[in-house]
């Protein structure tokens, strides 16, 4: 469905009524809440340090040939089991909770003990071992045939909010502030744990020089600690690697890959039906949707509880509008990671052309939103910019974990492509792919994406459509087509579709004059 | 007192043909009714309402039609009744909120027609969504002309001379634009017939004396307001 500023505007003006109805609680999280249960209503100031472990080498591990059979299966069966596992040691272990997995990477939040920063930061650093050890050591005992990954783990220490918003029936928990984007930002390029400077900083000084400094972050020099699983043992935390491989071998022995049933998805992937053993292979576009400088909105506001609120409302606004886009378009929402959107465009699922232009119609109807409604019509935190990155490749849609909290992921290298291109983006900017570029056979869009040579991909600036449709009626002014009122879709109209019908009202354009008086 | 022009069955016979324009709903304001007469001239309010086919967007201006008393034989002129956009003349908009739809003299609408104001309302419905593109682009699309009076002229006058197909008439009126000289009115027409200008070309005659008037009134008035400003 084309995109449309009065349906968007209608349906936020609603929504925004609705919830200002219901209101919404902020608070500190204290000794005696937890994330658990967290009503729609309620959001929580976590005090705590973010965790983001990623498979570093998931590239190579996509290429595998063993990976590659079956549609991925193996692959799929590995993600859920470890994810199984990662959530266990974090939760059960450490006393965190994971926040979300985002494809190969595991998003937790560590936040016990309270008060206690040192604490909590050497915590953190023994939780990203065991999570690391989990992902470089306990797998290769379950699959010795298997590619070896690598892990990279990214911690942060600070404030962040998390709230449990989203469209009815499709709530997440999401965590929102710089501690969780630096978290992710500094595992990038390394096959290490990573640490940010405010974690590195509560830790004690013999603790801090086992970590060397690289830029502004400080990266774990394993061989100076001797036994890993020692470590963690000393702190009295109860967790080796053999048991980690023993859970998972477990979980793989529940779960043959003859009963994984994997199908070519021909209409649109629904999420909620997929799992453990049901999981989609697509031709398709990925695209991520972030808003810029959100994160640093929120830290500005942890201390403003009223404007904290409107920020939430603001993120529930655009968490809205962008489930409906989606949905407009016949794509599949995946996930809403904090203030960005992970989305997947598949249809029509036989003609790649058409299905990599509808993902860019979805771009720019994301971006329309953002500038001409949420931007004009809510300005509750003053205007805000989305950075897009879109790429097309086959993709396996997958939902894993424990029963009751399944995350939907997708797998391809296409996604990894896009979400570095919306990392590197700034607020009113769309990547797309070379070859959705030449897919593209509008010529009003197609001129509004340029190359850019150092991402390889073709980025167009504050595209819109009324940009879009500005540029196309000045260009049929200019070239004095012949112009009609069209009475059943009371719109002006131009070229052969203006000529003889009943329908039309001819129009004649005049040459307009003007005076400086 | 000269009686009035508009008798109610004129008045109602006026909107129904303006109610065959879909776009525009004849309505009233909460100051005003949708029609009133005004010193025997008649005033309509309505709105010009449309809708953007690739955006939804609704854009629509209540708009004032104000009927001159020599009406068919001059258009009636268009106000923006809510003053929503800022008058200026890369806006196409006069100080006093009438849209500029047109140049006069180059005669665009069917002076005289039953559906006059008809046409000019398709006019300003095309003016609406120009004006729209011009609010968010800063740029006017398509065609319009020069914002003074001699320019509008000197192009009607290079109209006029290409319609003629005669080098010697393209000649005399390059040299007539570049040394603002005044057309011998008495002289024979520049296009070798032999014939006196004014019973030849007596529009191209017509044009070329309009736009040195204006071009000189122009000339005279920027001369003016340096010295003011230096001053």
């Amino acid at each position: 469905m084309q995109w449309d500023i009065e349906r968007s505007k209608e349906r936020l003006q609603q929504e925004r009524a609705r919830i200002e109805k219901v209101g919404l609680t902020i608070s500190r999280l204290t000794r005696e809440m937890d994330l658990s249960n967290l009503s729609p209503t309620d959001a929580r100031i976590v005090h705590g340090t973010h965790l983001y472990c990623h498979i570093s080498n998931f590239g190579e591990v996509l290429d595998s040939p063993l990976m590659r059979q079956d549609d991925f299966k193996r692959l799929h069966r590995l993600l859920h089991v470890l994810r199984i596992e990662q959530r266990y040691a974090l939760q059960q272990i450490f006393g965190g909770d994971k926040i979300q997995v985002q494809g190969p990477k595991f998003h937790g939040l560590i936040y016990r003990p309270y008060d206690d920063d040192p604490a909590l930061a050497w915590k953190a650093v023994l939780a990203a071992l065991a999570l690391n050890l989990i992902v470089r050591d306990a797998i290769p005992i379950v699959w010795p045939d298997y590619p070896l990954l690598q892990a990279a783990t990214g911690i942060d220490l600070g404030d962040c909010l998390v709230a449990n918003i989203g469209a009815k029936g499709n709530r997440e928990l999401i965590s929102v502030g710089s501690a969780a984007n630096y978290a992710a930002k500094i595992l990038e390029g390394n096959d290490a744990i990573a640490v940010g400077p405010k974690l590195w900083s509560n830790l004690s000084q013999d603790r801090q020089e086992l970590f060397f400094q690289v830029g502004n972050s400080y990266v774990l020099d394993e061989s100076a600690i001797e036994d890993p699983e020692d470590a963690i043992r000393q702190d009295s935390y109860e967790w080796t690697i053999q048991g980690a491989a023993d859970r998972m071998q477990e979980t793989v022995s529940n779960l043959p890959l003859k009963e994984i049933d994997s199908s070519e998805a021909r209409v649109r992937i629904d999420f909620s039906l997929l799992g453990p053993k049901t999981m989609k292979t697509c031709s398709g576009a990925a695209l991520f949707v972030d808003v810029d400088q959100y994160s640093a909105t929120i830290d500005a506001l942890l201390e403003d509880e009223d404007r904290l609120g409107n920020a939430v409302q603001w993120l529930h606004l655009f968490r809205y509008e962008m489930q409906h886009l989606t949905a407009d378009r016949d794509a599949a929402a995946i996930q809403h990671q904090g203030d960005r959107l992970q989305a997947l465009s598949h249809l029509p699922y036989d003609d790649d052309g058409k299905a990599m232009r509808a993902a860019i119609e979805l771009c720019i109807d994301c971006n329309s939103s953002v500038e001409e409604v949420l931007n004009v019509e809510h300005p509750i935190l003053g205007p805000l910019h989305v950075s897009i990155g879109a790429s097309f490749g086959t993709t396996v849609a997958v939902r894993s974990g424990v029963r009751g909290d399944l995350d939907s992921s997708c797998l391809s290298k296409t996604i990894s492509e896009a979400e570095h291109w919306q990392m590197r983006g700034t607020g009113g900017e769309i990547a797309i792919s070379l070859k959705m570029y030449d897919a593209i056979e509008d010529e009003v869009i197609r001129d509004q994406f340029v190359l850019d040579e150092d991402k390889s991909c073709y980025v167009a600036n504050n595209l819109t459509w009324t940009k879009i449709a500005d540029i196309r009626r000045s260009r049929q002014y200019t070239s004095k087509a012949p112009v009609a009122f069209n009475k059943q879709t009371s719109s002006i109209v131009f070229g052969m579709s203006a000529r003889g019908s009943e329908d039309n009202i001819r129009l004649k354009q005049t040459r307009n004059w003007g005076i400086d008086e | 007192m000269r009686g009035t022009l508009w008798s109610a069955a004129r008045i109602d016979r006026e909107l129904t043909l303006l109610q065959d324009c879909s776009f525009f709903k004849y309505s009233g304001h909460e100051k005003y009714s949708g029609h009133e007469l005004v010193a025997g001239l008649l005033r309509i309010r309505g709105t010009i309402v449309s809708k953007e086919a690739e955006t939804g967007r609704i854009q629509s201006l209540r708009v004032r039609i104000e009927y001159p008393r020599s009406y068919p034989r001059k258009e009636p002129e268009i106000f923006d009744d809510e003053k929503r956009f800022i008058p200026s003349a890369r806006g196409h908009q006069f100080k006093d909120y009438r849209l500029c739809l047109s140049f006069p003299e180059r005669r665009e609408f069917t002076l005289g027609s039953e559906t006059l104001s008809q046409e000019v309302l398709k006019a300003s419905l095309i003016w609406l969504d120009k004006r729209n593109i011009f609010e968010r682009t800063t740029k006017w699309p398509g065609e319009a002309e020069e914002h003074n009076w001699s320019g509008p002229y000197r192009e009607l006058l290079r109209e006029e001379v290409r319609r003629c197909r005669s080098s010697s008439v393209s000649a005399w009126a390059d040299w007539v634009i570049a040394e603002l000289v005044a057309p011998n009115f008495e002289g024979r027409c520049p296009c070798l017939s032999g014939r006196p200008f004014l019973e030849c070309h007596l529009r191209l005659c017509s044009l070329a004396a309009q736009y040195l008037l204006y071009r000189c009134y122009e000339e005279e008035l920027n001369e003016h307001r340096t010295a003011i400003k230096a001053a």
